[in-house]
C-alpha cells in the first residue's frame, strides 16, 4: 500500500523537499537545495535525494509548489495573447486594456443573461485572422455577464478553436461578478498557459523517469492540491508559496482558536488567518504584480522584511528591509542582517564575531553596544511584522456585508494565538510573542512547513450556481453547464445540482478520490416581480470545498 | 488588463438589505438592489483606484432622537434596517468629513426622505429620515456646517422640508413630479419654509414626463446660481432614482445619462439614495452612473437598454412653464428676507396648523405649530401633534446654535407642561444635545 506524500515548494532562494507517511503521519525524510534558475532542476533534485529514503513504490502522490507562474506574471515574460471582450452598459471597455492585441468586440449580456447586443461573426473572425497573422497562438474571450449566459463567448471559442494552440473561455474560470477581474484572469490564463504545460510535461518525465508511477499534483493559490493532467486554469498555480505554508501551518498545528501566522521567510513574511481551523480566501480573487484577479487565493498579507532583510539606520531609527542582497553577514552576505542580529543575541547558529563586526558600525551610529543594536534591530522586524498583522486584521474586521442579519451578527476577528513557521522563525519567535502579547508556537517542522503543506494539502474548488425561473435556464460556470429549468426549480434543486457539479469537477482535479467537505456560502433567494405579480424565482449559490489537509503531521 | 481609476476619492456605501421588504410584492423589497449589485461588482467598480468601499455603521436612538420625535419611541418604530440604512449614511458622511475621501455615495435601503419630525409610522416607505439623521450626527460630531440638500427623487421630499422647515442654516431644494399628479401631494412654489428659514426651502414642480433636457434646464437656472449664491460647506444630494423614463410608480422620462450628468452638476459631497423602483432596467445603471459620476470617471458609455434618443428633448410648452418657474424662484430667492420681513412682520410669534398623513401607517394626525421669531437663531419651537386614539404628543426644540433667549424660553416651556398633559412629551435640546421625556408612554 502507498502510503508516502511527496510534497516539493521552491521558494526564491531555497526548494524544500518533504516525505510523509500518511499512515504514521510522520515526516521520513526532509531535504533542502538550493533554488536553481531552471526550476525542473532544483525540483529534480529534491525528489531525487528523497528517493534516497523512501522507495518509488512507496508514494502516493507528488505534489508540486513553485513559483514558476508568479514569477512570470510579476516580470511580465507571458506568451503574447489575442484578448477578446465584449461589454455592454457601463465601463468602456476600451479602458481595461493597454495592450494593442486587446479588442473589444461587438456582444452584450445584461445582469440576468438577456442578450442585449448580437454578436458580429465576421468581424470575430477577422480579428482572429488578425491575430494569426502577428503570430499569436493563444487567445482568451471575456464578456461582461458571460457568467449568466455563456453563449457569445463559446460562440467565439468555437470559431477559435481550430486555428489557435490555446482558447479560453474566461466565463469557466469563476462564477463570480467581476468583468475586469474574470478578463485579467483569462489574460494571465492563456499567457501562462504553454510556459505551465511545458513545465508539467516535463516534471511529470522526470517523475517517471524515477520509477514513481503515482499522480504528479500542483498546488494552487488557493491551498487545493490539482492533478496536474487537468490543470484547467494554469494560472491558478500562481501563488503557490504562501498557500503551501498556510497549508503548513494548518498541517503542522491544531487550530482551534482564532489564529494569525506568520511565514518568516528571508525576504518577506507571509501572514494568515485560520478562523475555526480553516484559513481564510481573499474575498474577491488574488492580486499577483499589477493583475488584479479572480484567482481563487488563500487570504495572506506580505512585507517586504524578513530574517536576510538588509539593515540601515536612518535619522537614528533602525530601517528593517525592504530589500535583500543576499544571505546574513555571518553566512557570506555582503550586509547585516536581522539574522545577524539573533546570531549576536545567541538565539541562532553562526559566526558570532562576523555578526558583531557587520553590526559595530550600525550601533555605533547609534551610540549603542552591538548587543543593544541587535535587541532594537529584532525588535524592529517585529514591530513590522505585528504593524502588518494588525492593519491586516483591521482590514479583514471592516469587510461590508450586505443583509441586516450578518451586519446585527457582525463577528470580529481578534486572534487568540499566534503560529510561526519559515527558516528564522523559531529564533524570532520569543521577540515576537512579546510583542504581540498572545500564546506563540513554533512547530516541530517550522523550516519545511510550506513542502509539508503541499504534500498533504487537499482539494480545493468552488462552483457559483445560479438558477432563474422566470428566463428558465441554470447557469454553473465553472462546471460549464447552462440548461433548462422549469419554474417550480427550488434552491434545494440548485444544491443538488451545483452539489453534482462539484463532484465531477473534483473527480478530474483529484484522481485518488479524497473526501472534501463542502460549504455552501451567499446562498441566496429572491423572488423576482415584474408589474405587481411574481414573474419567478431567483436562486443564487457558492458552493465551496473547504480547505483541508489529508493529515495532520506529528513530529 | 487594467483598470481605469477614479479621479476623484470617492467612498461607496452600499448595503442592499437583502433580507428586508415593506412586504413581498412592495416596490420596497429585498430584490431592489440585486441588479445593481450584479452590475456594480461585474463592472469591478470596488476595485478601481480611489474607489473605497466603506461598511456601514449602525445607528442609535440617540442619532433618531436628535432628529425626530416618535411615538411611542424610536426603537418600536426603527428596527435593524433604518438602523444600517441610517448607519450607512452617516459612514458616507465620516468618510468625506476625515478627508478620506472627496465624495462619496450611500446606496443603501430603506429610504428617509418622506419621514418628517414627528413619526408614528411607515410613510412613504419611510420611518426615519436618513440624510437628516446624518447631517445632525455631522454637525454634532465635527462642526455646525452649513448645509444644502438637493433632493432630486421623484416625489416631494416633503419629509426633510418639514424637519429643516425653521433652520436658516440647512437649505433644501426639491426637484420632484408636480404634487397635483403625484404623491406625497406637496412640494410647490409656495411652500418656502418658515419664518426663520424663509427662502431656504425652494420647490420646484416639474410637469410628468420632463425629461433629460428639462430637469437639466433647472439645475442650470435655478440649482446651480442659488447653490453658488447660498455657499453651503456640504451638498448633499438625495439621490432618488424614480425619474427615470422606466420608473413603475411615476411618470418622468431621465435617463441613466441625464443622472450622471445631475451627479456631475450638482457634484454633492455625499449622495444618498432615496426612492427608484425599476429595479432591472434603470437602477443598474443611473446607480452605477452616480458612483462613476461622483469619481470623475467617464460614463459615456453607460446607456441602458430601453434608451432611445425620443426620450431626451423638451417641448415647447415645459420650456415656457420651467423658464418662468426658475425666473420666479430666483427673484423669490434673491428678495426672502424682505418677503419674510412681508410675510410675518414684526410678530414675536407664528403659529400654523397641519394635518399629516401617515399613509401606510394609516395614521392620521393634526399638529399645531408654534415658532418664536428670532434674529439670532433658529427660534424655538413648540409642536402639538394629536393623532387621536390617546397618541397626544408635544415637542419643545431649541436648535442648535440656539440664543440664550431661546433656550430659556424652550426648556420653560417643556417645563410648564405637566407630566399628563400629554401621552408623551419631548425636549430636542440639541446645544446640550440631550433629549428628556415624560408623560405616559415615556
Amino acid at each position: 500500500m502507498s502510503s508516502i506524500l511527496i510534497g516539493v515548494d521552491v521558494g526564491g532562494t531555497h526548494c524544500d523537499g518533504v516525505a510523509i507517511d500518511r499512515q504514521t503521519a510522520k515526516v521520513v525524510a526532509r531535504v533542502k537545495v538550493t533554488t536553481t534558475p531552471d526550476l525542473k532542476e532544483c525540483s529534480g533534485q529534491a525528489l531525487r535525494q528523497l528517493l534516497e529514503t523512501v522507495a518509488p513504490q512507496e508514494i502516493a502522490r507528488v505534489v508540486l509548489s513553485t513559483t514558476l507562474v508568479t514569477n512570470a506574471v510579476v516580470t511580465d515574460r507571458l506568451e503574447p495573447v489575442g484578448m477578446l471582450l465584449m461589454a455592454g452598459p457601463g465601463i468602456d471597455p476600451n479602458l481595461l486594456s493597454d495592450d494593442p492585441l486587446c479588442r473589444v468586440v461587438t456582444g452584450a449580456m445584461d445582469h440576468r443573461g438577456k442578450e442585449l447586443i448580437p454578436l458580429d461573426p465576421d468581424s470575430i473572425r477577422r480579428q482572429l485572422e488578425a491575430f494569426r497573422l502577428k503570430g499569436v497562438a493563444v487567445v482568451s474571450v471575456a464578456g461582461k455577464f458571460a457568467v449568466r449566459n455563456p453563449a457569445h463567448e463559446l460562440k467565439i471559442t468555437a470559431l477559435a478553436r481550430d486555428d489557435f494552440d490555446y482558447v479560453c473561455a474566461a466565463h469557466r474560470l469563476s462564477g463570480s461578478l467581476n468583468f475586469p477581474r474574470r478578463a485579467a484572469t483569462a489574460y494571465l490564463c492563456a499567457g501562462v498557459w504553454r510556459l505551465q504545460s511545458n513545465f508539467v510535461d516535463a516534471m511529470a518525465q522526470t517523475v517517471r523517469g524515477m520509477g514513481i508511477d503515482a499522480p504528479l499534483y500542483l498546488l494552487r493559490a488557493d491551498g487545493g492540491a490539482q492533478s496536474a493532467d487537468h490543470f484547467d486554469n494554469p494560472a491558478e498555480a500562481s501563488l503557490s508559496g504562501p498557500a503551501a505554508s498556510i497549508m503548513g501551518v494548518l498541517a503542522t498545528e491544531q487550530l482551534e482558536e482564532e489564529t494569525v501566522s506568520f511565514d518568516i521567510g528571508g525576504t518577506t513574511t507571509d501572514i494568515a488567518i485560520f478562523i475555526s481551523g480553516a484559513p481564510l480566501i481573499e474575498p474577491h480573487g488574488a492580486t499577483i504584480g499589477k493583475y488584479k484577479t479572480q484567482i481563487r487565493a488563500l487570504y495572506n498579507r506580505s512585507i517586504a522584511a524578513g530574517g536576510d532583510s538588509v539593515l540601515t539606520v536612518h535619522e537614528g531609527s533602525i530601517i528593517v528591509g525592504p530589500n535583500r542582497y543576499g544571505p546574513a553577514a555571518a553566512f557570506g552576505g555582503p550586509n547585516p542582517t536581522p539574522t545577524d542580529a539573533l546570531i549576536v543575541l545567541g538565539r541562532t547558529e553562526g559566526n558570532k564575531e562576523i555578526a558583531s563586526e557587520a553590526l559595530s558600525p550600525l550601533a555605533a551610529e547609534l551610540g549603542v553596544t552591538v548587543e543593544e543594536f541587535a535587541t532594537s534591530a529584532v525588535a524592529s522586524l517585529c514591530k513590522l511584522i505585528t504593524d502588518a498583522a494588525t492593519a491586516f486584521i483591521n482590514d479583514i474586521n471592516a469587510r461590508p456585508v450586505y443583509t441586516i442579519h450578518e451586519m446585527l451578527d457582525d463577528h470580529k476577528v481578534a486572534p487568540q494565538r499566534a503560529v510561526v513557521v519559515g527558516a528564522p522563525g523559531k529564533a524570532i519567535s520569543p521577540y515576537l510573542s512579546e510583542a504581540l502579547g498572545i500564546k506563540t508556537d513554533v512547530p516541530a517542522n517550522y523550516d519545511v512547513a510550506n513542502a509539508i503543506g503541499a504534500a498533504v494539502a487537499g482539494l480545493n474548488l468552488e462552483v457559483n450556481a445560479v438558477a432563474d425561473t422566470a428566463t428558465g435556464t441554470m447557469t454553473i460556470p465553472e462546471a460549464g453547464i447552462q440548461e433548462s429549468i422549469d419554474r417550480t426549480f427550488s434552491m434545494e434543486d440548485l444544491e443538488r445540482e451545483a452539489d453534482a457539479a462539484l463532484s465531477t469537477l473534483a473527480a478530474r482535479a483529484d484522481q485518488l478520490g479524497e473526501e472534501y467537505q463542502t460549504d455552501a456560502t451567499e446562498s441566496e433567494s429572491f423572488r423576482i416581480v415584474e408589474g405587481h405579480s411574481f414573474a419567478g424565482a431567483i436562486h443564487r449559490l457558492r458552493l465551496k470545498v473547504r480547505p483541508s489537509i489529508l493529515c495532520r503531521v506529528k513530529e | 488588463m487594467q483598470l481605469p481609476k477614479a479621479l476623484k476619492r470617492t467612498g461607496i456605501v452600499f448595503f442592499p438589505a437583502f433580507d428586508w421588504s415593506i412586504s413581498p410584492t412592495h416596490p420596497e423589497r429585498e430584490e431592489r438592489l440585486l441588479y445593481t449589485r450584479d452590475q456594480i461588482f461585474e463592472e469591478g467598480l470596488m476595485d478601481v483606484e480611489g474607489i473605497r468601499e466603506y461598511a456601514p455603521l449602525l445607528a442609535t436612538e440617540e442619532d433618531f432622537d436628535r432628529v425626530h420625535a416618535c411615538f411611542p419611541d424610536a426603537p418600536s418604530l426603527a428596527g435593524p434596517s433604518h438602523q444600517v440604512s441610517a448607519g450607512g449614511a452617516i459612514a458616507a458622511a465620516k468618510a468625506v468629513m476625515d478627508g478620506e475621501v472627496e465624495s462619496s455615495f450611500a446606496l443603501v435601503r430603506p429610504p428617509g426622505h418622506h419621514a418628517t419630525r414627528v413619526v408614528r409610522g411607515l410613510r412613504g416607505f419611510c420611518i426615519v429620515n436618513i440624510e437628516a439623521v446624518m447631517i445632525e450626527y455631522i454637525r454634532r460630531h465635527y462642526r455646525n456646517l452649513r448645509v444644502a440638500i438637493v433632493d432630486t427623487d421623484c416625489h416631494h421630499g416633503d419629509g426633510t422640508q418639514d424637519i429643516y422647515w425653521n433652520d436658516p442654516n440647512t437649505l433644501f431644494i426639491s426637484l420632484h413630479q408636480d404634487g397635483r399628479t403625484l404623491y406625497p401631494g406637496s412640494g410647490f412654489p409656495s411652500e418656502f419654509g418658515g419664518p426663520n428659514g424663509y427662502g431656504t426651502t425652494l420647490n420646484i414642480p416639474l410637469p410628468p414626463n420632463s425629461t433629460d433636457e428639462a430637469y437639466h434646464y433647472v439645475l442650470d437656472n435655478f440649482v446651480l446660481p442659488v447653490l453658488d449664491d447660498w455657499k453651503p460647506d456640504l451638498i448633499i444630494n438625495s439621490a432618488g432614482q424614480d425619474n427615470h423614463f422606466t420608473d413603475p410608480i411615476t411618470n418622468m422620462s431621465v435617463t441613466a445619462q441625464g443622472y450622471a450628468e445631475i451627479t456631475r452638476k450638482l457634484n454633492p459631497h455625499i449622495a444618498v439614495l432615496e426612492g427608484g423602483y425599476s429595479v432591472q432596467s434603470a437602477l443598474p445603471y443611473v446607480n452605477t452612473g452616480i458612483l462613476m459620476a461622483l469619481a470623475g470617471m467617464d460614463t459615456g458609455h453607460l446607456v441602458e437598454p430601453d434608451f432611445h434618443p425620443g426620450v431626451r428633448g423638451m417641448d415647447d410648452k415645459t420650456g415656457e412653464y420651467l423658464k418662468k418657474l426658475c425666473e420666479l424662484m430666483v427673484v423669490r430667492y434673491k428678495h426672502r428676507d424682505e418677503l419674510a420681513a412681508k410675510e410675518f412682520g414684526d410678530k414675536s410669534h407664528h403659529t400654523e396648523s397641519r394635518t399629516l398623513f401617515h399613509d401606510e401607517a394609516g395614521i392620521s394626525e393634526e399638529q399645531f405649530e408654534r415658532v418664536t421669531l428670532c434674529k439670532e437663531c433658529a427660534g424655538m419651537v413648540t409642536l402639538e401633534s394629536d393623532a387621536g386614539r390617546g397618541e397626544k404628543m408635544f415637542l419643545v426644540q431649541i436648535p442648535l446654535g440656539a440664543c440664550p433667549k431661546c433656550v430659556s424660553e424652550g426648556l420653560e416651556a417643556y417645563g410648564n407642561v405637566g407630566a399628563n398633559d400629554y401621552d408623551l412629551t419631548i425636549l430636542q435640546n440639541r446645544p446640550e444635545d440631550v433629549v428628556e421625556k415624560k408623560g405616559r408612554v415615556a
